[in-house]
């Protein structure tokens, strides 16, 4: 599938749609050299069939190369996205970093003879995690609600060591061990290592 | 086994692997391979393990029928089914659950 037919199905997909956030990543991945990887709330729809979104977030080196692929594809810089518009429907890209900070190997999707990364369960879980560490309900939420639609795919383990080594190195992120182990409890599985840290 | 270890049986200088380590260097394949047989390892590809658009879906069913049976779904499924309405957005998924549960 080329860049012409991968933008007509996302622009032609169902407004947050795995058709549309997945094929618009592979959209954006096709015009640009490095690897692209989904996160951020379309990942975490893939990963739990729940969540809205307004835009789709990648992670990847972007060159001046890309920029001017992307522009004669069609999309125009509008504040942090990359937004392309159809006749109906509008897809908005935002790169929030040029380098995935995970620990895992992405998840790999296969639409049409394209491939899509997608930011792996237990990579999404963790910054689910850390996002949750702001107290508000809209983060804790949705690090709850990916915590109990892919439980069993989390890896629990990994999970309580990482948040006990960012604690011990970020300050302000103290509260991390005892947000996780408390989310986890809520998805019903038994604890396996004994995060002592307080609860924030 | 040490850096120093490693780098006597590699012959890699220590301070060089200790860059590979801390991901400072792109090493070169023939380079990663001496120091995985240092570590009596081998280089080896295989190919990317991908889902697709289908198990993607059935994943997203599966991951919100859990929704529901935690007793936050149905809830909150139903009145994503209405919020998404009320925009024009794709419910297959809440649909289904909803028929479901």
């Amino acid at each position: 599938m080329n860049a012409d037919e991968l933008r007509d199905r996302a622009l032609a997909a169902a407004p947050q749609s795995a058709e549309r956030i997945l094929f618009g990543a592979a959209l954006f991945n096709a015009l640009t050299a490095g690897e692209m990887v989904l996160v951020g709330g379309g990942a975490q729809v893939t990963h739990t069939g729940i969540g809205r979104i307004t835009d789709i977030d990648l992670v990847g080196p972007l060159t001046d190369t890309d920029r001017a692929r992307l522009q004669t594809m069609g999309f125009r810089r509008e504040g942090r996205h990359w937004v392309l518009e159809g006749n109906d429907a509008t897809i908005a890209v935002e790169i929030p970093a040029d380098e995935l900070a995970a620990v895992e190997e992405p998840d790999y999707v296969e639409l049409g003879g394209v491939t899509v990364s997608v930011i792996s369960v237990t990579d999404l879980m963790m910054d689910r995690l850390i996002q949750a560490t702001d107290r508000t309900t809209v983060t804790y939420e949705e690090a709850l609600e990916l915590a109990i639609a892919a439980s069993d795919r989390i890896d629990w383990e990994q999970i309580v060591d990482r948040s006990d080594k960012i604690a011990r190195t970020e300050p302000m992120l103290n509260n991390l061990p005892g947000l996780s182990d408390r989310i986890r409890a809520k998805t019903g599985l038994s604890q396996s290592s004994g995060s002592q840290q307080p609860s924030g | 086994m040490t850096l120093s270890d490693l780098s006597e049986r590699t012959g890699i200088a220590a301070s060089n692997l200790s860059r590979l380590e801390r991901g400072r260097v792109d090493a070169r394949a023939s380079t990663l391979s001496t120091v995985l047989a240092g570590l009596g390892l081998t280089l080896a590809a295989s190919p990317r393990v991908a889902s697709d658009l289908d198990g993607v879906k059935a994943r997203m069913e599966e991951g919100a029928r859990r929704l529901a049976d935690a007793g936050r779904g149905e809830r909150d499924v139903a009145s994503r089914l209405a919020w998404k309405e009320r925009r024009g957005l794709d419910t297959t998924v809440e649909r289904r659950v909803l028929a479901s549960s």
